[in-house]
């Protein structure tokens, strides 16, 4: 396995299930790797690569749907699919709701499944590189001073150099210089681009009246 | 032989066949060399002549037979004839085939095959006209009682009892062994749809029948009379010397036996009073006619009854030893198993707890049914999955290029496996697929506790256990089936027990304890069993009443589960702790009656 390729992660406390899991997906050429239970989980550490998680519902200790909570709320949100023996329909409502992609009761059709890990898998790719780029655009706007992100929220905005020299109290002058380190810095070639990336990292604008 | 031609002109007629290999000739025998040969020569006869050739063939086995060898090549003389028997036009013949017919059926009913045997009765009862009752009674009663049997065994009970209800309104049954045979079915297949109050109505017009006219609740003054009859029909004799009673040869005297050994339980779960008159008549017959299989249980039911209710231990203990020698020594086992359950102290051998602990659950049944069937379908759906998701991996490694047949194999070695674990757990639960309804009043505990030890009292001194109570007399009732309390009971003292064989250094004692729970908000009774035996770890504290959880190898796991959901279903708790001193405590908590009817 080489760095960087997708590998599924399985938590299911039933060994035949889960020995059963680990060689369905190795069969269709995919690394895999399977626990015991949502601590294990936690405790291994990943590489930085697509991943996706088979999960059953029902484990000791901290059930699936726990486990699910913690991820949600962490740096890293993997997409889930949940794999369970009771076709309970309110749990499979609150684990879809909490972004599951897939709730599977067992047993299942293996197409079911591969597909929702291939489908899991290519979120997490764009998820990854989604997050890569925005962590990109974040190192650059912490590159800018205080006054540049003034100014960088009033263009994006949309208001006139005018108008920022207005609303800063600054002149026209002063703001076309701050106006063109804002582009340098953030590698942006038009105010457009801009806007996009002010969205992607959630610079405040200012609402027009 | 079919065609009644000589062994030698056969031999020339056969030799081009032969020579083609389509037959081959051993031992003087010829055989088709093909199954495929056989039917194509079958096809060869045309459909209308086929059943002519079975009857023929029926006959002629049937005529070579040895009637010793007969049972054994019954089936194939039957298929062949039935085969043909729209072509039997003599009544003696008829006759002579659905005499065949139940032969073969009993036999198919013999290795459980009950489906065939239907057929076979079916067959039978078919060939014979409405004459076959004046002219053959037995033979008319014995197919159509044996066709409701067999329609009762594969789950048509609506069938069977129409047909066992039309053997008495019809007046087709015509003796006490008949009626009594015809009775013991219908009460089996009542308690079976739940209906133990018409169980017992059917039993009890039966009894009727024989100018026994008893209520289905009788009178406490009933239930002592009869008891007393006991002793006086004992004269002199002793315990002891009932072993020697002749046995019971009277088959109408038998049947009745047999139709109040099916009264026993059901009367268990309708009026304790009815149970205990049953039981105190089957010992007065038995005084009376002899000793039979039911004579057995009877002794032991009667054993519980003097004890505990009637204050008399040493007579009660002294019919238990009574019954327990009778299927020992004369030999009469049919109600073994349940005889050595029933009488769970002197005579239980230590194996036959398990079979306590399926009547534990058989009796909890209805309060966890539904707990039970999600228990057993996560069990079963777990292993069935792994076998599901382990084949479409097996698929796919046989589907590469080249095929990966080491994992492919391997695949295959788990859903084997796996397969088997599902099995398994079915094997575990089937003891448990049985139906009883339950009955609460008002129960004293210490009864509860008192009955319980008198069942054990004889494995607690094998095992070397000191045991002590210490009761609150005062304790207010609590509404509960006390069959069940006692069994939680009996289960949890049995638990003790086992958990301290191992104590070599350290002495057995169990306690048991009664009193009111003064911690609780509402009014309650509380029991604790402690021992001195291997403890709980605190994992263990919760797992221990988890269903299919057992430290014993042998273990089901249920027991304990069974004995909260009883607990709970009484509105109460059971726990379980470590002791400071060692061993470990379980208690229940029930709410008193004053409470509970509040």
């Amino acid at each position: 396995m080489k760095a960087g390729d997708p590998i599924v992660f399985v938590v299911d406390d039933d060994r035949s299930m889960r020995e059963a899991l680990v060689d369905l997906i190795a069969s269709v050429g995919l690394s895999v790797q399977a626990f015991n239970c949502a601590q294990e989980f936690l405790a291994c550490r990943k590489d930085d690569a697509p991943a996706c998680l088979v999960l059953d519902v029902r484990l000791p200790g901290p059930s699936g749907l726990d486990l699910q909570r913690e991820l949600l709320h962490s740096e890293t949100p993997i997409p889930i699919i949940f794999i369970t023996g009771h076709g309970d329909i309110p749990m499979s409502v609150r684990a879809i709701k909490d972004g599951a992609l897939e709730f599977l009761a067992k047993p299942f059709r293996d197409q079911d499944l591969l597909d929702a890990i291939q489908h899991a898998l290519e979120l997490d790719r764009a998820a990854r590189s989604d997050r890569a780029i925005v962590a990109g655009l974040r190192h650059r706007y912490d590159s800018l001073t205080k006054r540049e992100r003034e100014v960088m929220a009033l263009i994006v905005s949309g208001l006139l150099n005018k108008q920022i020299a207005a609303e800063l109290g600054s002149s026209e002058v002063t703001i076309k210089i701050h106006r063109a380190h804002v582009m340098r810095k953030m590698k942006a070639e038009s105010v457009v681009q801009l806007v996009h990336m002010a969205e992607k990292i959630g610079v405040p604008t200012k609402a027009h009246w | 032989m079919i065609h009644g031609i000589s062994e030698r002109h056969l031999v020339s007629a056969l030799w081009e066949a032969e020579r083609l290999e389509f037959i081959v000739r051993s031992q003087g025998l010829y055989g088709f060399t093909h199954d495929r040969v056989q039917e194509a020569a079958y096809s060869l006869i045309p459909a209308s002549e086929r059943a002519e050739a079975h009857l023929r063939i029926g006959r002629l086995l049937k005529a070579h037979t040895l009637p010793q060898k007969l049972e054994e090549a019954v089936f194939e003389i039957v298929s062949q004839y039935n085969q043909g028997a729209s072509l039997i036009t003599s009544r003696e013949e008829r006759e002579e085939v659905a005499e065949l017919n139940l032969l073969a059926g009993k036999r198919a009913k013999t290795s459980t095959a009950y489906a065939s045997a239907l057929k076979y009765f079916v067959s039978g009862a078919t060939l014979l006209g409405e004459d076959a009752w004046e002219r053959n009674h037995e033979l008319a009663f014995a197919l159509e009682f044996h066709r409701a049997e067999c329609e009762f065994l594969t789950n048509r009970a609506a069938a069977a009892e129409e047909r066992l209800r039309m053997l008495l309104l019809s007046r087709r049954a015509v003796n006490t062994v008949e009626l009594a045979a015809v009775t013991c079915l219908r009460v089996d297949l009542y308690m079976t749809l739940n209906r133990s109050e018409r169980a017992v109505d059917i039993g009890l017009d039966y009894l009727r029948y024989l100018g026994v006219d008893w209520s289905p609740h009788p009178t406490e003054e009933e239930v002592r009379r009869e008891y007393n009859r006991i002793w006086t029909n004992m004269g002199n004799r002793t315990t002891e010397q009932l072993i020697d009673l002749p046995l019971m040869s009277d088959p109408a005297w038998l049947g009745t036996m047999d139709v109040l050994t099916k009264l026993v339980p059901v009367a268990g779960h309708t009026d304790a009073r009815l149970n205990s008159l049953v039981v105190c008549r089957m010992v007065n017959l038995t005084l009376e006619h002899g000793s039979s299989d039911g004579s057995v249980f009877a002794y032991v039911s009667v054993a519980l009854l003097a004890a505990p209710n009637l204050g008399n231990y040493t007579d009660g203990f002294r019919f238990g030893q009574l019954g327990y020698e009778l299927i020992e020594k004369r030999g009469l086992k049919r109600f073994q198993a349940r005889t050595y359950t029933i009488f769970a102290s002197h005579v239980m051998p230590w194996d036959a707890l398990h079979q306590a602990q399926a009547e534990i659950a058989r009796v909890s049944q209805m309060t966890t049914m539904e707990q039970l069937a999600a228990s057993i379908a996560h069990e079963v759906n777990q292993p069935l999955a792994a076998v599901v998701t382990s084949g479409d991996a097996c698929l796919h490694w046989l589907a590469a290029t080249p095929p990966n047949l080491g994992k492919a194999r391997r695949a295959v070695e788990r859903m084997v496996r796996d397969g088997n674990r599902a099995s398994d757990v079915l094997k575990r639960v089937r003891a448990l697929l049985r139906k009883a309804p339950l009955v609460k009043s008002p129960v004293n505990v210490n009864k509860v506790i008192q009955e319980a030890l008198a069942l054990v009292v004889g494995e607690l001194r094998k095992q070397g256990v000191e045991f002590s109570t210490e009761s609150d007399l005062n304790l207010p009732p609590v509404i509960a089936d006390f069959v069940q309390l006692q069994q939680v009971l009996l289960n949890l003292v049995m638990n003790a027990i086992e958990s301290m064989a191992a104590n070599t250094n350290r002495s057995k004692e169990l306690h048991i304890q009664s009193r009111l729970d003064d911690n609780a908000q509402r009014s309650a009774v509380l029991v604790a069993v402690s021992d001195s035996g291997v403890g709980l770890t605190a994992t263990e504290m919760e797992q221990v009443f988890e269903a299919f959880y057992s430290t014993k190898p042998e273990g089901m796991g249920m027991g304990l589960w069974i004995c909260r959901s009883i607990i709970e279903a009484h509105g109460g708790q059971l726990t379980a702790w470590a002791n400071d001193a060692g061993g470990a405590t379980f208690q229940f908590v029930l709410p008193s009656s004053t409470e509970a009817g509040a």
